[in-house]
């Protein structure tokens, strides 16, 4: 069967992009995706209806303008996200279909995926636009039974002819929707789908309640440099709530802090990510090797890049700037829920023999779990004592004292734990026991806009 | 109580929300169709009325607002009263005042009702979920509040009119007439001609008519309309059995003197009909209707003075000799001050000029004026004067109902009394003297209709199809495996 660019781009990109039935066909290989960037010079009706989707999803979280055009980079990501779920095509794993040809395909799947950092936030912006939809996209499962035997179908109709005489034959059909991006997926595609995160990394910002794949922000926080990216994504977070969200970063930060980013470990795809992140957002003197054949310059290379992101302390980076964000949202919480976080006297639980400002912090927090972990709180108590927290003159006394509750509440319930997580957080922002001030560095601050000019 | 608080803050530049038909005004605060004001009693929902009616007319809420009776599940029975509005500044005012009678104010659209704005949340509250109808029972109408959630059932609805029509009156401790205001006396059937003679031979206009009224509530009675009654009559006539002094409100409605309507009447006019006269007694506690506009009839054509006169003899030559120095009524120019223009006639031509201006006009001045049109001239009158109109031809008051253009003046110079005479016109008939013709052109009083609220009610309002602009939920995206065949990696090449 050719392959047919109209197709493709009407039946896979479009309802990926508007939703709607989202096809799945053979691979897209090179010559394919030379036939798409050959078709795609001219305007078509559906390339015009592809940036007309894409421009609405823009819209909802952008103010300003945005590059839709379907250009050779969202040629690529829509190709490496058709190919990576055609992985699970059941014609994929056919008798006739041998093992290489399907390395061949992830390989070619890898490389189509691999685009590196986004160079400015629009094009951030733009990538979100285009796997924003992937996320929630579903598949009708079906399983046929009748008299003589069963059939499953995965994102496919059941063939009319199994379906016929349904009382004689006794034919029994469940349909069960699934999530098509879920832990169930193969190695390969959750290998993928890590990468497609990287490669949007608004995508695995926007979207920290998804179950697949796991919220792993540490290198995608390096965006947050942008000052309008992380305010979108500091209001995506308000909208979801804070009460929900809050505990996701909390869980994320620890998981970061017992694991910091070891530079020397990282592979080399790592390294230059984080270097063109750092150069691109946080306009880092840095300079990126050119790639190079000879093994000596490749290993200079590579100790060059190593000695730059220590002397940058990149570990501490995502740390700082998750914190702030946390920090940032209860901050906002506190000016916008003041009448639930600063709870009035008297009007406490009944049977609740907390204070009142304890009482009122954990109305504000919800129903918490035992782990430490999945408080956030923790995270507050610790950036504080790091003297990473808000000046009190830039909220003002009300706000101030009101945030102030829930930080001492944190610190009273959480205890040695709290204390921990201040140690380690010390130990890896390179602060003394005792000193206060970690000072602010190059990256952006949340705290900005609220100081006195 | 349905749960615990669910309510949320609504944070600024939020655009959704999860109670359905809430959406953000202007200043960002969660507005829906209505507000919505919860009451635990009949009093309190008059309360409300009452101080609404002091800021807001009521008539642009009556064709949208309704007054409910509702049952909790527990079989309780409160009010609930909708209010239309169309921005935060109205819902504010309806929130002060549902404050002060010691209501709960809500907003939503149809049947979700959640908190409106209060100083703990500037910009309104929304709901994290709904209560579904299944889990709690249903009801007609979901009330969230910061301390309860509420369903409640519709159990009646009380007509707004009927309410205003039932409410008894309360006591004043001043209440004067001011001067040459005009009142009605209510005269029942064996006064009203002693009364209508003290009346006319103390000067004092006066005009009756008579009305009938059901027979339990005394049958036949008398009005006497009067212009300027001194105040040692209306004294003497509040303290008369079977006389009330009634002073108007508006063109249909009255109340008796001493006392007032627990609703400022005047803000809604458009429960009373166009062909009735309300008369609100508060001494005996009644409303009474008539049937139709009173017709008056002037004083003089009923009352008789002195004894009666003598049979007219037939004197041919002292006739002649009258009618020979019978001199017509002349149209003049004047000079001096300029006496104050109480009426304009414009042409047809000038008709879309005098839309332009109704527009741009402010209510109060607006109420004033009233109009009247004939088959060649647009008519305008008001008492207090027309100059914020300035079209066409002014006229000035020469006497009581006799206009003449400005700048001119009627010769001979005789008494308004004589000239009104002569002109053979009672109380309510206007005579405008034109140069262009030396008659006169009469116009009936009643003619004129008021050129405010009542008469741009008649209008033809436009109601053109709105496009919601709000941005659509994307549509769910649903992979589908296309069948691919045996051989789906035939031919596959990576390389580029």
């Amino acid at each position: 069967m050719s392959f047919s660019p109209e197709d493709f781009l009407e039946r896979f990109v479009l309802p990926l992009c508007e939703g709607g039935e989202v096809e799945i066909g053979a691979p897209v290989d090179a010559d394919d995706l030379e036939t798409l960037r050959a078709f795609t010079v001219t305007t078509t009706d559906a390339a015009l209806r592809i940036e007309l989707a894409r421009q609405d999803i823009a819209s909802r979280i952008w103010l300003y303008p945005v590059n839709t055009d379907v250009d050779e980079e969202t040629l690529r990501i829509a190709v490496g996200v058709h190919n990576m779920l055609f992985l699970s095509h059941p014609d994929a794993e056919g008798l006739w279909v041998r093992k290489k040809r399907v390395a061949e395909v992830i390989a070619h799947t890898r490389s189509c995926l691999d685009l590196g950092p986004p160079p400015d936030a629009a094009t951030m912006v733009a990538r979100h636009t285009l796997l924003s939809g992937l996320l929630s996209l579903t598949r009708t499962d079906t399983e046929l039974r009748f008299w003589v035997g069963r059939r499953f179908y995965s994102g496919q109709r059941p063939p009319a002819r199994l379906l016929a005489w349904r009382g004689v034959r006794r034919v029994r059909e469940n349909r069960s929707v699934v999530r098509v991006l879920s832990s169930n997926m193969l190695p390969a595609q959750q290998e993928l789908s890590a990468l497609l995160m990287a490669t949007s990394p608004l995508t695995e910002l926007y979207t920290p309640l998804r179950d697949f794949p796991p919220f792993t922000s540490s290198l995608a926080f390096i965006v947050l440099h942008h000052k309008l990216v992380s305010r979108a994504v500091a209001h995506r977070y308000l909208e979801l709530g804070v009460e929900r969200v809050a505990p996701v970063l909390a869980r994320d930060f620890w998981r970061h802090v017992e694991h910091p980013l070891d530079v020397r470990r990282m592979d080399e795809r790592t390294r230059r990510y984080l270097l063109c992140g750092l150069r691109d957002f946080a306009n880092a003197p840095l300079r990126v090797p050119d790639d190079t054949d000879r093994a000596a310059d490749a290993r200079e290379a590579a100790r060059d890049e190593i000695a730059q992101l220590e002397a940058l302390r990149v570990q501490a980076l995502p740390l700082r700037l998750m914190a702030q964000l946390v920090q940032y949202l209860y901050v906002t919480g506190c000016y916008l829920e003041g009448a639930q976080l600063g709870r009035d006297r008297g009007e406490g639980r009944e049977g609740d023999e907390r204070s009142d400002e304890e009482g009122g912090a954990a109305a504000a927090l919800g129903e918490v779990s035992e782990d430490p972990r999945d408080d956030p709180r923790s995270v507050l108590v610790a950036a504080a004592d790091c003297g990473l927290g808000p000046d009190e003159r830039a909220l003002g006394q009300d706000v101030a004292s009101r945030f102030n509750a829930v930080v001492e509440s944190g610190r009273r319930a959480l205890g040695a734990a709290a204390s921990d997580l201040t140690e380690r957080l010390r130990g890896l922002l390179g602060i003394e026991a005792g000193a206060s001030g970690a000072g602010r560095g190059d990256e952006a601050d949340f705290f900005e806009e609220l100081e006195p000019s | 109580m349905l749960g615990a608080p669910m309510l949320e803050h609504v944070s600024p530049n939020q655009t959704r929300f999860v109670a359905p038909g809430l959406s953000p005004d202007a200043r960002g605060v969660a507005l829906g169709r209505f507000v919505c004001v919860l009451l635990p009693s009949i009093d309190r929902v008059v309360g409300l009325f009452r101080g609404l009616s002091e800021g807001v007319s009521l008539d642009e809420l009556l064709p949208s607002m309704k007054v409910l009776q509702v049952r909790t599940p527990l079989q309780s029975r409160e009010f609930i009263v909708l209010l239309p509005v169309t921005n935060s500044y109205a819902a504010d005012q309806i929130s002060a005042v549902a404050a002060l009678v010691g209501g709960l104010t809500f907003t939503g659209s149809a049947k979700h009702f959640v908190r409106y704005r209060d100083s703990r949340a500037p910009l309104g509250y929304d709901v994290d979920t709904l209560h579904s109808d299944a889990q709690h029972g249903g009801g007609d109408y979901v009330l969230y509040a910061g301390d309860f959630v509420q369903a409640y059932h519709r159990d009646r609805e009380v007509a707004f009119g009927q309410l205003v029509f039932n409410l008894s009156l309360q006591a004043v401790r001043s209440d004067n007439l001011r001067p040459g205001e005009e009142v009605l006396l209510r005269v029942v059937r064996g006064l009203w001609r002693f009364v209508l003679s003290y009346l006319h031979r103390n000067n004092v206009r006066c005009a009756a008519a008579a009305c009938e009224a059901p027979e339990h509530k005394g049958g036949r009675f008398f009005l006497l309309r009067a212009t300027d009654l001194p105040r040692r009559m209306v004294e003497l006539f509040s303290e008369t059995p079977g006389v009330e002094v009634h002073r108007f409100k508006t063109q249909r409605v009255a109340v008796q003197l001493g006392y007032r309507h627990p609703v400022e009447l005047s803000s809604c006019a458009s429960i009373f009909d166009d062909e009735s006269l309300y008369l609100f007694s508060g001494q005996r506690d009644t409303l009474d209707i008539t049937h139709g506009k009173p017709a008056f009839v002037d004083a003089a054509a009923l009352v008789q003075l002195g004894a009666a006169p003598r049979p007219m003899g037939r004197d041919e030559q002292q006739a002649t000799s009258v009618e020979e120095v019978s001199v017509p009524l002349r149209l003049v120019p004047s000079y001096g001050a300029t006496p104050p223009i109480v009426a304009a006639r414009l042409t047809h031509q000038s008709g879309p000029y005098l839309k332009k201006l109704v527009y741009v006009l402010p209510p109060r001045v607006l109420g004033g004026y009233r109009v009247s049109v004939t088959s060649e001239h647009i008519y305008l009158l008001n008492e207090s004067g027309v100059d914020f109109i300035p079209l066409g031809e002014m006229f000035h008051a020469v006497a009581p109902g006799v206009m003449a253009p400005v700048g001119f003046q009627l010769i001979p110079r005789v008494y308004p009394d004589v000239l009104l005479s002569h002109l053979g016109g009672g109380a309510d008939q206007l005579f405008f003297f034109c140069r262009e013709s030396p008659a006169p052109v009469q116009l009936s009083r009643a003619r004129f209709a008021p050129l405010s609220r009542t008469a741009l009610a008649k209008l033809e309002v436009l109601q053109p199809h709105t496009t919601d602009l709000s941005a659509d939920e994307p549509k769910p995206a649903e992979l589908v495996n296309a069948h691919v065949g045996s051989f789906p990696l035939w031919g596959f090449s990576a390389d580029e």
